[in-house]
């Protein structure tokens, strides 16, 4: 056993901490105002080199490398990164998409050049709770963008496949033709820098590329389930250190905040949660590239994890928010910031009911790896 | 026990359902919208003050003997208030507050006015022509919970008071016409310096210095204020010198026996908000979500929902009925502060959880009420300060 990271990962994930905090975070309070992310920013992400590490061969994913990655970059900007922080929690879809074939899917080095270069726009729906069956005729309700950018993909795509339509349910992985596909309006939320849009899409069932495989779809959901998960707990943790800075200066009934017995053990409690969470994450990731590993055994540690890790980042952002008090209900300090992320991330790729169900699936036969 | 409503207090909440369908839920979402509080001279501020609300809100159980002597008579309304605040939150918290009336203004001039004061700032309400407010300032850049902390100043001066010092997260206040300040008039002296004045609309040296910009309930105001030496009569210490003599710590004791009212209160308001957000969910249960598995867990959180509701409105109720008694309600008043927040924020995240990628929307408005519902574990005492007075209390120790 072993729970250090390899040095390479170690590197990337200490070279997206400072993208996240000397840009992503310094450029997303402006981007909230403004709705818009700048374009620099956006290349930047991309430049970062995210899907290098992420697709280090054709046919695996590098998931402890995008966790960690992921992690320090949510502290930045969710938003952003749902956005342009390619190939994101879509890492699976687009590897099963090229593996596969699926539709007119580019190859693996054009999609990483159309990654870092900020040329592609990637969405990804999940239907088994609420459609039951592939809809040919259907609505995205959120996703990251807005509807300009989106226009200016589909234009670009004349000269190639920018935008990716993927929905996933119990059985089956889709590509919806991206000619096929509408952004209807402009959303702004929870993730405000980034905005958001809803996609209506219309397809002829014939003209959607299927994959039938609940195995396939498990790995898309798991992947998408682990980014979220390593986000949160970004988020949590980020939430938790801002108010640990304040607390130590900002003195209560003769005390700092942090040094009321209260307030150090629910933070404790903070901190405890989320590196468990942080814990499943990097196993379930690591796991994933065990050969060794039965896929489901680490399907249902992703699902777990992601659980986890929404527990623990919901608390950890609320008392961030709570432990400054009325400051924390104002707009100066991120902390409210990272409390709306935290409750709408969880809300993507099916949420926490699809994860729950897809655990109920598998209960009966998992075996936990670590039980000899 | 007879936990049924009064007819009255029955009447008056389809009163205020119909105010929220039609003003409060729109104006609210308008406001939030705009990132804007509902501006002061809105027509609906009008019609709400000629409907004779802010007088119901000094509580109808004015005797005629009152209106003539202005004696002080005990209040029996808290529980009619608990219902109100649900119901108006429920349609919007933001707006509600919103609304003309003294607002958290009206319980420490309630408990420590002397009747003349009374009659004079709660004289302003029951005219039904225009619109009126009134605030309350205790929270400074440095002294939120610890109020022991204030550092505005009250010096005695030409038969009056000058005030110095700035005020913090005022609901309300650039629109009142009398704000309850709390300043000390002998800073070593802590909590037994504190006194409540009153600070009028036009006051010379007070000035706004910032509208916060809140994550949610827009519909509001609270800002930011300076009493840059704001001259106010003697007659605007609140209580009159006499009230102080009494002891010395009845002015902290006049601002923490508010609380007693309002907290529950407020914590009603987080259950009105997640009351919404529960049939928000139950709506969407019943009329569009597909019968699969997912299903049966969508309504097992409703069940869930339903039963932390009760347990949160039981107890804010119990703590005002307290209080209607006249009975000690501290403990049971943070006791609703303390539970209704946080298990509101639970059902409204759960209320989520079951409307799924569709709550990112801002229009299925679960997003807003996440958003407002935060506050409530904020104003009127952090949660942290609610386990310190209830921890206090079942232990039989103070806290630090
Ligand atoms: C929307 C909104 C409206 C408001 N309206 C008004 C208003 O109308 N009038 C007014 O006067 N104020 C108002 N306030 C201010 C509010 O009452 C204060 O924000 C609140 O009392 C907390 O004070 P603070 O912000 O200074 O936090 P602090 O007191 O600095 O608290 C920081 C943290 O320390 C914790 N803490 C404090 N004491 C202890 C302890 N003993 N043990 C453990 N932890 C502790 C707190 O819970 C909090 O988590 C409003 C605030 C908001 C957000």
């Amino acid at each position: 056993m072993d729970f250090t990271i390899p040095q390479e990962i170690e590197d990337f994930r200490i070279l997206c901490q400072s993208f996240a905090k000397d840009k992503l975070f310094k450029e997303m309070r402006e981007g909230e105002k403004n709705r818009s992310l700048s374009q620099q920013l956006a290349t930047g992400l991309g430049e970062l080199g995210l899907s290098d590490a992420v697709f280090q061969k054709t046919d695996t994913v590098s998931l402890l490398a995008l966790s960690l990655a992921v992690e320090e970059l949510a502290k930045g900007d969710v938003g952003g990164l749902l956005r342009n922080g390619l190939p994101g929690p879509y890492a699976g879809a687009i590897s099963l998409a090229t593996r596969h074939n699926l539709g007119d899917t580019p190859d693996l080095e054009e999609i990483l050049l159309l990654c870092q270069s900020n040329r592609l726009s990637v969405h990804l729906a999940t239907c088994e709770s609420l459609y039951p069956d592939i809809p040919s005729n259907a609505r995205l309700a959120w996703s990251p963008g807005n509807i300009e950018d989106f226009h200016n993909y589909e234009r670009q795509n004349e000269k190639g496949t920018h935008v990716m339509v993927f929905i996933v349910g119990r059985d089956f992985v889709s590509l919806i033709p991206t000619d096929s596909v509408v952004a209807t309006s402009s959303l702004p939320g929870a993730f405000e820098a980034s905005g958001g849009i809803s996609l209506d899409w219309s397809a002829d069932p014939e003209r959607i590329s299927t994959l039938h495989s609940s195995k396939e779809a498990l790995f898309v959901k798991s992947v998408a389930r682990l980014w979220v998960s390593s986000a949160l707990v970004g988020l949590g943790q980020a939430s938790v250190d801002y108010a640990i800075e304040y607390g130590k200066s900002r003195v209560v009934f003769d005390l700092p905040v942090v040094s009321h017995q209260a307030n150090a053990f629910d933070l404790a409690e903070a901190s405890t949660r989320l590196q468990g969470a942080r814990l499943m994450t990097r196993m379930a990731a690591s796991l994933s590239q065990d050969e060794d590993v039965k896929s489901s055994t680490w399907f249902m540690m992703a699902a777990q994890a992601y659980l986890e890790s929404v527990e623990a980042a919901q608390f950890a952002t609320g008392l961030g928010l709570l432990l400054l008090g009325g400051h924390g209900y104002m707009r100066d300090h991120p902390v409210e910031k990272w409390f709306r992320e935290a409750s709408a991330l969880p809300l993507l790729f099916g949420g926490q009911d699809s994860a729950l169900a897809d655990l109920d699936v598998l209960a009966c036969d998992y075996i936990d790896p670590l039980v000899i | 026990m007879d936990i049924h409503i009064s007819p009255e207090d029955t009447k008056t909440v389809e009163l205020v359902r119909e105010m929220g369908k039609e003003y409060l839920r729109p104006l609210g979402i308008e406001a939030d919208r705009l990132q804007r509080a509902i501006p002061e001279d809105h027509p609906f501020y009008k019609l709400v003050a000629s409907s004779g609300y802010m007088e119901r809100t000094l509580g109808t159980e004015q005797t005629d003997s009152e209106k003539k002597s202005v004696s002080k008579t005990r209040r029996t309304h808290w529980v009619r208030n608990i219902l109100v605040a649900e119901e108006g939150s429920y349609w919007d918290r933001g707006a509600m507050v919103s609304l003309p009336g003294p607002g958290l203004g009206g319980p420490p001039v309630d408990r420590m006015a002397t009747p003349s004061q009374r009659e004079r700032l709660f004289s302003i309400f029951r005219q039904r022509e225009v619109p009126k407010w009134a605030a309350f300032a205790m929270t400074e850049p440095d002294a939120g919970s610890d109020v022991k902390r204030i550092a505005t100043t009250a010096r005695k001066e030409d038969g009056g008071w000058v005030l110095k010092g700035q005020k913090m997260y005022s609901s309300n206040s650039p629109r009142a016409d009398w704000i309850v300040v709390f300043a000390s008039v002998d800073l070593s002296k802590g909590r037994d310096g504190h006194r409540a004045f009153i600070v009028e609309k036009g006051t010379p040296g007070f000035e706004i210095l910032k509208i916060e910009h809140k994550m949610g309930i827009r519909a509001y105001e609270t800002a930011t204020f300076a009493l840059n030496d704001c001259y106010v009569d003697s007659s605007n210490l609140l209580g009159g010198e006499e009230y102080y003599k009494k002891d010395a710590n009845e002015g902290f004791k006049g601002a923490m026996a508010t609380f007693s009212a309002t907290r529950p209160l407020v914590a009603a308001m987080g259950v009105g908000i997640a009351r919404f957000a529960h049939d928000i969910a139950r709506d969407f249960v019943k009329s569009e979500y597909p019968h699969t598995p997912l299903r049966d867990k969508a309504i097992s959180r409703l069940a869930w929902m339903q039963q932390k509701l009760a347990v949160a409105r039981m107890l804010c109720l119990q703590a005002a009925w307290r209080l209607d008694q006249g009975m000690p309600n501290a403990t049971e008043a943070s006791m609703a502060k303390m539970y209704a927040p946080m298990i509101c924020l639970k059902i409204i995240q759960q209320a989520r959880v079951i409307k799924g990628e569709d709550s990112l929307l801002v229009d299925t408005l679960l997003e807003k009420l996440e958003r407002d519902v935060k506050a409530i574990d904020i104003v009127e005492g952090t949660q942290q300060i609610q386990r310190r007075i209830v921890a206090g209390n079942v232990i039989g120790r103070d806290l630090r």
